[in-house]
């Protein structure tokens, strides 16, 4: 089963990801900071990581570029989830090596299909 | 023939005549270095003119009379040469030009103050003619070099500036012409000739000329700036319409340099930094904040309230773009309102930005739960199923919390309160009662009865909620709300004994959507805003500040009814 990991300090949004993400058949661990996340990772890589950009202290920058120091970006697809709607921010993002940028509020099957899509992306 | 050469000489003396008057007029109004030389120049030619008039035709004798025409003399040669220092103080010279004029200048005057000058009535000795030709050779030097120097200076100069600069040039060649044709063309004394004429009117053509360069009238002026009028008409348009910081500076830059006849143009803010830029030449010490005086006087620097306008202008247009300086001025002047009305149009920008990042949130939450309601209701246990329940109550409230908290903020900048003598004592204990302290807070309320002030009741509660919630939420367990009075304004402070607002954030409290990294971040960001739009629209005001031995404290102040 893929296991998501979850990092995203709106506890409402994070519970909404967990059970969404459940129904459908995943596996999924939260983090409400980058620092857990962080410490997560370290503790049991996951399939995917669906990544707030906000986030107190460490925030999702830093997160990406903490996995890109470990080479770890290549093995681990990041799937930014932000508030933040410029173009300027996505562009940033992709070209930090994420795998795919998403806009909140989103639909359910935008993101299982980029989910999936990483998933499969990754098998191969 | 005879009268038509006096009538020539008289328009000829009062042209040089008033056009000293002009330059010496320029200089001290004006002063500098430039103007000093122009004076000095027509000074000079202007007093050759009056003596000319004033001098018996006959001549005179003796050595005062000898001593009074040499001095005569010494001025028509220093002429040429006042005029070559002021065409060439603009820029930077070879040193060996300005060596060249001055050696011409001495050698062609020298001989004169050794020699004994022939009676009017007597033949000059032959040498007199190889004199003749060395004056001939110095005029055409200096008034060459003047020519060059004012025709190729007003290259990439705004129109009027560079057509000031020909009509001197050409004026300048003019006069060389008088001298040469002096020279060349033999006269019989006593008898009037057609080159004379033809000298006199060029002479007369020379000095109308310098006297446009010098002060051109209004149509003149108004007619040769209209190329410059389209640029200044599109800076201005361009301002008009420019809704950003960026849009001010590509507007408003390019025109002011071409303006200017610059070859760069930059707009700083009072800090220093730097909010556009345009062109070369500038340097950095040209776009300090505000206070900072530039030495270069090419680098013309204009203050506004937003920062200033600098431009890096050619070295002439000090002296003959005067009227362009103060039209930069009025440039700089609208710059000033159209920053301000950009940084309205920025702010109204990202507090749209903001407003929206803030309802994505909820939004996300809402549609994402629905949707998981709506597909998976079968299979989610009752659990789940009230957790996601209570998900969406928690964000339909947060939603509208925003969206009436935005409202709030809409109607405060157009609606005015209606003040009334108001008990705050009253209006504590009813907020109070609707929102007592949570477990584990203790609140402490020292207002005396009676604490009366011009106030909107409602305005003060919403006021209080919000400081209260945040105390409640972000604060210590101890809360503490007292008045203390004076003759005219009652300060309530609404103090609590937490870890107090990150210093970084205090300077910023106030603004819309301002939130810490640490605590819930449920709240709408809008209501510290909110609460001092409402103290300020009843008269008074509300302020953060650290208590000493740490926490944090609201003042809240109103004037007493």
């Amino acid at each position: 089963m893929a296991r998501v990991l979850v990092v995203e300090d709106e506890p409402d949004i994070s519970m909404m990801l967990r059970v969404m993400l459940e129904m459908r058949g995943f596996e999924v661990t939260a983090a409400g900071s980058g620092e857990e996340a962080l410490t997560s990772i370290e503790d049991n890589m996951p399939s995917v990581l669906l990544l707030d950009l906000r986030l107190p202290g460490i925030d999702g920058w830093e997160v990406i570029d903490r996995l890109r120091d470990r080479d770890l970006l290549a093995s681990l697809p990041v799937i930014v989830v932000s508030a933040h709607a410029s173009p300027g921010r996505q562009e940033q993002a992709l070209a930090a090596g994420c795998y795919a940028y998403l806009t909140k509020p989103f639909r359910a099957q935008e993101l299982v299909e980029l989910l999936e899509g990483a998933l499969q992306d990754g098998k191969e | 023939m005879d009268t038509a050469h006096g009538v020539l000489q008289a328009i000829s003396s009062a042209s040089f005549g008033a056009l000293g008057l002009l330059t010496i007029v320029l200089w001290l109004r004006r002063g500098g270095r430039q103007n000093a030389w122009a004076a000095a120049a027509f000074a000079s030619i202007g007093i050759i003119v009056l003596v000319g008039l004033l001098l018996p035709e006959d001549g005179g004798e003796g050595l005062g009379y000898e001593i009074f025409v040499k001095a005569i003399l010494v001025l028509l040669f220093a002429f040429p040469y006042f005029l070559y220092r002021f065409a060439t103080s603009f820029r930077p010279q070879h040193p060996a030009w300005g060596f060249i004029a001055a050696v011409l200048t001495i050698a062609a005057t020298a001989p004169f103050l050794f020699i004994t000058l022939p009676g009017p009535d007597e033949d000059p000795p032959s040498w007199f003619r190889w004199l003749a030709i060395l004056i001939a050779v110095q005029w055409t030097y200096l008034f060459v070099s003047v020519a060059v120097a004012l025709w190729r200076g007003g290259r990439g100069q705004p129109t009027l500036s560079r057509r000031r600069m020909r009509v001197m040039a050409v004026a300048a060649a003019a006069l060389d012409l008088v001298i040469v044709i002096g020279v060349i063309v033999p006269t019989e004394r006593g008898e009037v000739t057609v080159t004379q004429l033809v000298t006199s009117s060029i002479g007369i053509l020379a000095a109308l000329l310098f006297g446009l360069g010098f002060a051109p009238p209004k149509l003149v002026r108004t007619t040769w700036r209209l190329p410059e009028q389209d640029a200044l008409l599109h800076a201005v348009e361009g301002m008009l319409l420019a809704t950003s910081t960026e849009e001010v500076t590509s507007t408003i830059l390019p025109h002011t340099a071409k303006i200017m006849g610059g070859s760069g143009a930059a707009l700083v803010s009072p800090s220093g930094a730097l909010l556009g830029q345009y062109g070369t030449g500038l340097q950095p010490e040209d776009l300090r904040g505000n206070g900072h005086t530039p030495t270069d006087p090419s680098v013309l620097r204009v203050p506004l309230k937003g920062g200033a306008l600098v431009v890096r202008a050619s070295p002439y247009s000090p002296y003959f773009g005067r009227e362009e300086v103060t039209l930069l001025r009025s440039l700089g002047n609208l710059a000033d309102l159209a920053l301000e009305r950009s940084a309205v149009y920025d702010r109204e920008r990202e507090f749209i930005a903001n407003a929206a990042h803030e309802l994505r949130t909820p939004l996300t939450a809402i549609t994402g739960l629905t949707a998981t309601l709506t597909e998976y209701r079968a299979r989610l246990t009752d659990d789940q199923v009230e957790e996601v329940l209570e998900g969406l109550g928690r964000q339909c409230n947060r939603a509208t919390t925003l969206v009436n908290n935005l409202l709030d903020l809409a109607r405060l900048t157009h609606e005015t309160i209606e003040l009334r003598a108001t008990d705050l004592a009253v209006v504590i204990d009813r907020v109070m009662a609707a929102l007592p302290p949570p477990e584990g807070k203790n609140v402490r309320v020292n207002v005396p009865p009676e604490s009366l002030v011009h106030a909107a009741a409602d305005s003060v509660d919403q006021v209080l909620v919000n400081v209260l919630r945040n105390a409640y939420r972000y604060g210590g367990p101890n809360v503490s709300v007292d008045a203390v009075t004076d003759a005219t304004t009652l300060r309530l402070s609404i103090t609590d004994d937490g870890p107090g607002v990150d210093p970084d954030l205090a300077p910023i409290l106030f603004d819309a959507f301002t939130r810490g990294t640490t605590g819930q971040g449920s709240g709408s960001g809008l209501g510290l805003t909110i609460s001092r739009r409402l103290a300020e629209a009843m008269g008074g005001s509300i302020r953060y500040e650290t208590p000493e031995g740490g926490g944090s404290r609201f003042v809240l102040t109103f004037r007493r009814a």
